[in-house]
């Protein structure tokens, strides 16, 4: 459609500021990058690193910025609209905290669905907790009743439901425990695979940004030091001594490999 | 209770006792029910609450039957039988007028519980409308409303009422609009505190990322996030209106002779307190047990409505 | 071997709620001596609980029976409230996971571990206030004289974690029970919290029960690994030996992690046997 551009997010020297006249800190310093359509992003970096700022700039939360953000070759109004959110949505890290506690998930799933007026909403809540992995019986539950896992599914389902094209996922496992990372991390990439969606991750763990992305940008102190791919990653070829110092403690804290049983 | 009395009555409640405690709720309805059997499985334990509540539930089924209930038409005067104390004839004892006490009692419980509960569902959807929509949208909204509210608050409870009833004029009607008047601040400034809270966390962030409107926002979710401590807050207030409302009795600014109101059943009795003491310390203790119940009671909702324990 | 330091057999801890009683632990035995023991467990398989119990600090609706549980001699079920509080801070210390709700958010840091000192030692404030400054260095905190002064939320999560393990240890306790303390924390200050942890440990000969959902963790960290899952141990062996674990559950979890030098493109998802949750279970690979 619109061929201007060949990507479909692009960051142009963006910058966020918090705290007020006097003590305004850089929290995100002149950062650009690019994802192609159906590619998966990741941002790496320690705490503070302003790589969630970044995600929730892009996200519409914030429109406090300086910079461009550009979808699909046009660059975003710092106000966002429904149709925007329509095609970019957000899974929050905090599985206990993004589901509203007094409302069951069939209410999670319509209010999404009811403000951009769709169709046949019982319908389209069943078929999308099945593609989550969750079943019918969990319709008319409470989040608090639900599993950190479960919830997780929720939000995820909560998020496609409207069927975007982007997906936001702000270290949407490291809240949960390894056994059910696990799971999730298959969902998303399956999900990715059948949707043809296009991610942005945010993580401090290595391993999984590796797993789920083909390229991620290492972030350090508000700037993307810089991108690696993938395999990048794993022979730890970089450049950055910083970014040598984040994959040696990464590695370090890995076990030794289990044996591999006929 | 006899074996057969029993079984049977496991019986016919294990239907309901199943359907509530069934591991998949099946519809919307269901899922509250089971989540309101859980939080009144919790008041249980709490002995206080359970004994304000029964309190609670005695004296509305008492206004409720109150014509079922008195023993004497509650307005005839009867001179002859001034002043006595509690007998077979009257429960109660007679008042200066040769009232029986306990029927007067008894339909001012009516008085009571109207003024009270008519004065909470006045308030709370005032306080919360105020409260949430100046804690969500911030600025000069909440500025200007809160300043409102800081104008209510200068002023002592009973003072203010006292104003509005003296420039409306004696009356029930005009007593419970002073009151309410009185009474919303808190509870905005309560919604506003727990609004401030609440827009700060995850699921309302999703919600504003589908694009939904303030009004939305406020009032699908910032609102039900708030009932629980504004249900806690209003039962506790009841006390505080009850006295209220029985001060402004006791000023001859309430409910107006011959009303039975305890207030005013108190104001009248007080010049008789040293010889026929009944006339003024029944309507006295009313006053106590309801608001002693509603506080009890107040206490324990305040336990189970936690949200952090769903 | 001398005596254990915590000896628990047949460990049962029971809910009671609106659905009906559940038991959470349903029956674990283990032995803690002047080593580092893991527990490894998902949410919900009763790692936490555990560790309370053993402090007597698990929530109101829990009730505990055990064939014993004692702490050096001292039996743990039948003790009373008095002498759980000279154990506690005492003789056990807890370290939680996050400082910022362990540590209180009104009072200077500084104020804060004298108080904890003073109350286990004698001390004028003076002494309280050297000793403070010398176990704030012994946790490798640069700066003792100015971290004194802050408050717990000017510090970051690793520093106010640091200063937790230094109050933890001012009494110099027999043993420390560490519930997911560095759950919250970076992964290059992971590294530094557990080393100074661990240099403070082997040095005094503590005992240290730490629990925690992240088996790299807590095999590259500890002597010895008890996996839990659903209120059991399903296996209990040395931490060198978690490359050869026999429990099928054990294997999983080891096997559903993303790992930087083994691709794969999908994760392998730990499936759960029903058969776990009362069968067969491992001890230093042997079926027990």
């Amino acid at each position: 459609m619109n061929g201007a551009s060949r990507f479909l997010i692009e960051a142009v020297g963006l910058s966020v500021s918090f705290g007020s006249q006097n003590t305004r800190v850089r929290v995100v310093d002149d950062v650009s990058f690019h994802i192609r359509k159906g590619e998966a992003y990741g941002l790496i970096g320690e705490s503070g690193c302003g790589k969630s700022t970044i995600l929730r700039a892009l996200s519409g939360l914030n429109g406090d910025y300086e910079g461009a953000l550009v979808l699909g070759g046009r660059e975003l109004p710092k106000r966002r609209g429904k149709d925007f959110f329509r095609r970019v949505q957000m899974v929050f890290q905090d599985p206990y905290g993004s589901l509203h506690p007094r409302k069951i998930v069939e209410r999670v799933l319509a209010e999404p669905l009811a403000i951009h007026g769709f169709d046949r909403h019982s319908e389209r809540i069943g078929e999308i907790l099945d593609a989550v992995g969750l079943g019918p019986s969990f319709r008319y539950r409470y989040p608090h009743e639900l599993s950190g896992g479960q919830r997780q599914r929720v939000a995820i389902a909560r998020a496609l439901i409207i069927e975007p094209e982007i997906l936001l996922l702000d270290e949407p496992t490291s809240a949960l425990d390894v056994s059910v990372q696990a799971e999730i991390l298959n969902l998303l990439k399956r999900l990715r695979r059948e949707r043809d969606l296009t991610y942005l991750m945010v993580s401090h763990d290595l391993a999984v940004i590796a797993h789920m992305c083909e390229r991620a940008g290492i972030m350090y102190r508000g700037e993307i030091l810089e991108e690696l791919d993938a395999g990048q990653i794993r022979d730890s070829q970089a450049k950055e001594d910083y970014t040598r110092e984040f994959l040696q403690a990464s590695i370090e804290a890995v076990a030794r490999r289990p044996e591999v049983d006929a | 209770m006899t074996d057969k009395a029993m079984t049977s009555a496991n019986f016919s409640s294990s239907g309901l006792l199943a359907w509530l405690r069934a591991p998949v709720p099946t519809s919307p309805f269901h899922a509250r029910m089971q989540q309101f059997w859980i939080q009144a499985w919790r008041l249980r334990s709490n002995v206080p609450a359970l004994f304000g509540l029964c309190v609670i539930i005695v004296i509305l089924l008492a206004a409720l039957l109150a014509p079922l209930l008195a023993t004497h038409d509650i307005y005839e005067q009867n001179l002859a039988m001034r002043l006595l104390p509690a007998s077979a004839e009257h429960w109660l004892g007679t008042d200066e007028l040769g009232r029986d006490v306990y029927s007067r009692l008894i339909y001012g419980a009516r008085i009571t519980l109207y003024i009270a509960l008519l004065t909470t569902v006045i308030v709370a959807p005032i306080g919360l409308l105020v409260g949430t929509t100046a804690g969500y949208l911030g600025g000069w909204v909440d500025t200007v409303l809160m300043r409102i509210v800081d104008v209510f608050l200068a002023f002592p409870n009973l003072i203010l009422a006292l104003a509005f009833v003296a420039a409306l004029g004696p009356g029930i009607q005009n007593a419970i609009i002073a009151i309410s008047l009185a009474s919303w601040p808190p509870i905005a400034r309560l919604a506003r505190a727990e609004t401030l809270t609440i827009r700060k966390s995850d699921y309302i962030a999703a919600v504003r990322l589908q694009g939904a409107s303030s009004f939305r926002i406020i009032f699908g979710h910032v609102v039900p996030m708030c009932i629980p401590s504004v249900i806690v807050r209003v039962t506790l207030n009841m006390a505080a209106i009850i006295l209220t409302a029985a001060g402004l009795g006791f000023l001859g600014l309430g409910a107006q002779p011959p009303s039975p109101e305890w207030g005013t059943m108190l104001s009248s009795g007080r010049e008789f307190v040293m010889t026929s003491w009944w006339i003024a310390a029944i309507p006295g203790c009313a006053i106590l047990l309801t608001s002693l119940a509603f506080n009890l009671f107040g206490d324990g909702l305040r336990d189970i409505l936690d949200p952090r324990h769903g | 071997m001398d005596k254990p330091l915590i000896d628990v057999k047949d460990l049962r801890i029971r809910f009671e709620s609106a659905h009906g009683s559940h038991e959470a632990v349903r029956g674990i035995s283990f032995t803690i001596g002047r080593e580092k023991v893991g527990i490894v467990g998902e949410s919900g398989s009763g790692k936490s609980l555990t560790g309370r119990s053993l402090l007597k600090l698990t929530p109101k609706g829990a009730k505990i029976t055990a064939a014993h549980m004692r702490f050096r001699g001292t039996d743990l079920l039948a003790a009373g409230e008095k002498e759980m509080r000279t154990i506690r801070g005492n003789h056990i210390s807890m370290i939680l996971q996050d400082p910022k709700y362990s540590l209180n958010p009104l009072m200077r840091i500084g104020n804060q571990i004298v108080e904890a000192y003073r109350l286990h030692h004698k001390a004028r404030p003076a002494e309280a206030k050297t000793k403070a400054l010398a176990m704030l260095e012994s946790v490798h905190i640069r700066e003792p004289e100015r971290v004194f002064d802050l408050f717990p939320h000017e510090v970051s999560g690793g520093m106010g974690q640091r200063i937790m393990i230094a109050m933890m240890l001012i009494p110099e306790p027999d043993l420390i029970i560490a519930d997911e303390p560095t759950s919250a924390l970076d992964v290059t200050v992971r590294r530094q919290v557990l080393t100074i942890l661990d240099e403070l440990v082997s040095r005094r000969g503590t005992g240290l029960m730490f629990i925690s959902h992240d088996l790299n963790l807590v095999a590259s960290f500890c002597d010895r690994v008890l996996v839990m899952y659903a209120g059991r141990i399903m296996e209990d062996l040395p931490a060198r030996d978690l490359h050869s674990a026999r429990h099928p559950y054990t294997q999983a979890l080891l096997e559903s992690l993303p790992r930087l030098d083994h691709p794969v493109d999908e994760l392998k998802v730990p499936l759960r046997d029903p058969s776990w949750l009362n069968g067969s279970v491992y001890h230093n690979g042997a079926l027990i």
